[in-house]
């Protein structure tokens, strides 16, 4: 697809040229070749080198002398002392696992940037999983109606209380008149900004 | 001298909120609209109170005067005219003082910009919580964070100067100003907002009011936090410009919950919806400020950022469940006129993709809140010590961010109320396409991985739909004989420009953290080495002394082009400061931090240098400064509309294809 194609495509809004980007074709081929360049990329990435696993591993591991900063992220000599072990374990053969091991063995599991404990990553998923099926329940128990039931009695009581309230004071026009509901309730509030935007100053 | 005055004018102005509060609650309680005019005149007393104070403040920083203690521990006699000057915020007392300051200012302006609403119980209320907060702090600096304390004993006759850290780079006089421009403004908004709910007046004027009160708060917000990020990566030495850092967090919080209320605001103003969501998050957003100035402040937590120790802590986060419980009470007991007028209609429609971002954000939020305090808990219950940084906050952060990016793209074409069928895939179409041909380019220039290659082609996306409708508006303008430039002006304009910015950020902080490079290296004078395409040379040592500080510079060439990285001692102390030096092009970041170097250096002696190669750094800096000049677009009126022009825009045929530019309706 080049540029010259482009340009009489993006006018095919009227839905008048040939072939359109807006076609159901031109979807498919797009969703394909969207998803051809993602495989692609993300899995020809070649195997992790060296220069990786030292990068990813100097990101965990905590700085020890420092707060809640990784030895990557820091100057110390401590963290500069601890890279070094890590080239050299990585050098030596060992897995991340191992190294990681290896640190929490000489730190404790404050040594290690990324959370141990299994609780911090499980509260955020299952807040996640609570606050969807909150939502769906609210979203189809407004579906069903609840909210948009037929009018009431004490609705018609509103209604007829308004109307005979306002034939009392001769309002004719009645876009004009203020809706006093005898519940106390802000009718005006009701229809968008309709009082709110009266009122405005500007 | 400069002590008395400064306590004149805190005393001064905690005098004048407190008559304000009692003159309006009389005022209200008796239902006499002088009375509440009359409170104007409090509100600018208290301006004027904290005006004489910083005054003093500056006054006795600049003066040397060490008579008062916070001069003492924050100014020396060689400390620069710049850095006397930004002493005031260098530490805990004095940035209360700057809060104070700018709060009373905000109040006072809020007073003038409705004066004529005055007698609106809505507005007196407003001012009243607005007023009970300023005087809050000016208690606070009455009490345990006095700015204008006296020395103990004898007076020095020299102080010790701010941190080392503070008075190296020039970012000092902006960032903090900015951030707090940012975290004060949210006051009103918030303030307006339990004035709408107390007086029941709970319909759509007061979000009206107060937009662009928040719009501007979120901008200096954005500001404040892009430069704070600035500030760390030109400042700290590591290469990096965001650590998670639980300060960081603290300002990061109360800017998604505001960016939610942006979006959302706009679908209770349009169709009356989300009212309590929306309510929520401005108590949220305030709550969330007061909570990161407790984070920062009270020295809870450990980080490079607090600079001071006091016993404010238990103060603020009173404070902070005060207006949890004052804000969570009032929605509750307001629930029943809260409820909306409608539903949303369909998924697809603007309100729908809203709803999902405003979910997207709470998230995040949430997210950003458990890693920063779940520490603290951990440590209060268990006492025992437990470290969350990057990993954590990047497993949820990263797909949260890519999600937003997504529907970034899709929510600005989608109509209101309902999609038509088709109407997504004729908008879509040209952006798609273009992000597809991003897409394809990247995986053929080499670049690889899932999250960068989704962060580039989303970001190619919404960036192409914000295109679209700044272009569409700008020629619908034109048509109408606006001028092409209204097409950016206003709030749906703007707020493209401002995704624009936030699509620079987003593409600049992937590619600096996925595609970084650094190493160690030594040097001897003269060696010439080459790095990740770029040739570096050490020359060789020089020693440079200016009045406060002692440093070592070693000298470099970076692809020809002198470059100085060095180590500073300040005042004498023994420890020396990383000076990095950073070499920036639209391309990439050339980023020089001395590793190790020997005490003295001679001329001939080896450096040994942490080199960073990052891409795209410079693009953060540049989509901050676009997304904030899109925030004051989108605070720009657009013309005003007059009262008998058509709502809607007549254009027939592609009528709902078109953004509205601003000028046609407002």
């Amino acid at each position: 697809m080049s540029a010259a194609t482009l340009a009489p495509a993006a006018r095919s809004r009227n839905r008048r040229a040939g072939f359109a980007l807006t076609s159901r074709w031109s979807w498919m081929l797009l969703a394909l070749v969207v998803a051809g360049a993602l495989v692609f990329g993300s899995t020809h990435s070649g195997s992790t080198t060296r220069a990786d696993r030292i990068r990813y591993l100097d990101s965990v591991i905590k700085c020890p002398v420092c707060e809640d900063v990784s030895i990557a992220g820091s100057n110390a000599q401590q963290a500069r002392n601890l890279r070094a072990k890590v080239v050299e374990l990585v050098d030596a053969g060992r897995t991340d696992a191992q190294i990681e091991k290896y640190v929490v063995a000489q730190f404790g599991t404050d040594g290690l940037l990324r959370p141990t404990s299994p609780v911090i990553w499980l509260l955020p998923i299952a807040g996640g999983a609570v606050a969807v099926l909150a939502l769906g329940v609210a979203l189809s128990r407004r579906r069903s109606g609840s909210y948009e039931s037929a009018p009431g009695s004490e609705d018609e009581a509103i209604v007829v209380a308004a109307i005979a309230g306002r034939s009392r004071a001769g309002t004719r026009n009645g876009a004009n008149a203020s809706l006093d509901d005898p519940f106390g309730r802000d009718l005006n509030g009701l229809d968008g900004r309709s009082v709110d935007a009266g009122d405005r100053d500007r | 001298m400069n002590g008395a005055l400064g306590h004149a004018g805190v005393i001064l102005s905690l005098l004048a909120a407190c008559a304000g509060v009692a003159t309006l609650a009389l005022g209200l309680a008796t239902r006499r609209p002088e009375l509440l005019a009359r409170s104007r005149a409090y509100a600018y007393l208290m301006v004027g109170g904290m005006v004489l104070a910083t005054v003093a403040m500056e006054h006795a920083l600049l003066a040397h005067d060490f008579s008062l203690a916070f001069v003492a521990d924050n100014n020396s006699r060689e400390t620069p005219l710049l850095y006397s000057i930004t002493g005031m915020w260098s530490a805990l007392q004095g940035s209360i003082l700057l809060w104070s300051l700018i709060l009373s200012g905000y109040i006072a302006y809020a007073a003038h910009r409705f004066r004529h609403r005055a007698s609106d119980p809505v507005v007196g209320w407003a001012t009243i919580v607005a007023l009970v907060v300023a005087a809050f702090f000016f208690a606070l600096m009455l009490g345990p964070s006095d700015p204008f304390a006296a020395t103990v004993g004898a007076i020095p006759h020299d102080g010790t100067g701010p941190n080392a850290l503070l008075q190296d780079n020039l970012l000092i006089a902006f960032h903090p100003v900015f951030l707090y421009l940012g975290f004060v403004g949210f006051t009103i908004p918030f303030a307006f907002a339990v004035g709408s709910l107390v007086t029941g007046r709970v319909g759509e004027g007061w979000l009206t009011e107060t937009r662009r009160f928040t719009l501007f708060a979120w901008a200096f917000l954005t500001i404040g936090i892009v430069l704070g990020a600035w500030w760390s990566y030109q400042e700290l030495g590591w290469g990096g410009f965001w650590g998670w850092d639980p300060v960081e967090n603290a300002a990061l919080l109360p800017w998604l919950t505001a960016t939610a209320y942006l979006h959302s605001a706009m679908v209770q103003e349009r169709r009356g919806l989300l009212r309590v969501w929306n309510l929520s998050l401005l108590v949220a957003t305030f709550a969330l400020t007061i909570l990161g100035t407790f984070l920062t402040r009270s020295g809870v937590t450990q980080s490079v950022h607090s600079f001071s120790n006091s016993g404010i802590g238990p103060a603020l986060i009173g404070l902070f469940a005060a207006i949890v419980a004052v804000g969570v009470g009032l929605i509750g007991w307001r629930g029943d006129r809260l409820r909306s007028p409608g539903s949303i209609d369909a998924p697809a429609s603007r309100e729908g993709a809203f709803l999902v971002n405003n979910l997207l954000f709470a998230a995040f939020a949430a997210v950003v809140l458990l890693g920063t305090v779940f520490p603290l808990f951990v440590q209060a219950i268990n006492n025992q010590s437990l470290s969350i940084g990057r990993p954590f906050f990047d497993a949820f952060t990263v797909p949260l961010g890519i999600a937003l990016l997504f529907f970034m793209s899709v929510a600005p074409v989608l109509p209101w109320r309902k999609a038509a069928p088709g109407v997504l895939r004729r908008r879509l179409a040209v952006p798609a396409w273009i992000a597809a041909l991003v897409l394809v380019a990247c995986v053929a220039g080499g670049i690889r991985g899932l999250t960068p290659l989704l962060a580039f082609g989303l970001g190619a996306f919404a960036a192409a739909v914000a295109g679209r409708q700044l272009v569409l508006a700008a020629i619908v303008s034109h048509r109408h004989g606006y001028g092409a430039w209204r097409g950016v002006v206003g709030r749906a304009n703007g707020g493209m420009v401002v995704h624009i910015g936030v699509v620079l950020i987003a593409v600049g902080l992937t590619a600096a953290t996925s595609f970084a490079h650094s190493t160690e290296r030594s040097f001897r004078p003269g060696e010439t080495l080459r790095f990740d395409g770029h040739a570096l040379t050490f020359v060789g040592w020089r020693q440079v002394t200016i009045p406060s500080e002692k440093a070592y510079e070693a000298q470099f060439r970076v692809d020809g082009a002198p470059f100085s990285p060095g180590i500073g001692s300040f005042n004498g102390s023994a420890q020396g400061t990383d000076i990095p030096a950073v070499d920036s092009s639209l391309v990439d970041d050339v980023y020089l931090s001395i590793g190790y170097a020997p005490a003295s250096p001679r001329p001939g002696q080896a450096v040994t240098v942490d080199i960073y190669v990052q891409p795209l750094v410079l693009w953060l800096w540049v989509g901050g400064a676009v997304t904030a000049g899109g925030a004051v677009l989108a605070a720009l009126p657009g013309r005003r509309r007059r009262p008998t022009d058509p709502v809607s825009v007549p254009i027939p045929e592609i009528a709902d294809d078109l953004p509205v530019p601003a000028g046609i309706v407002t």
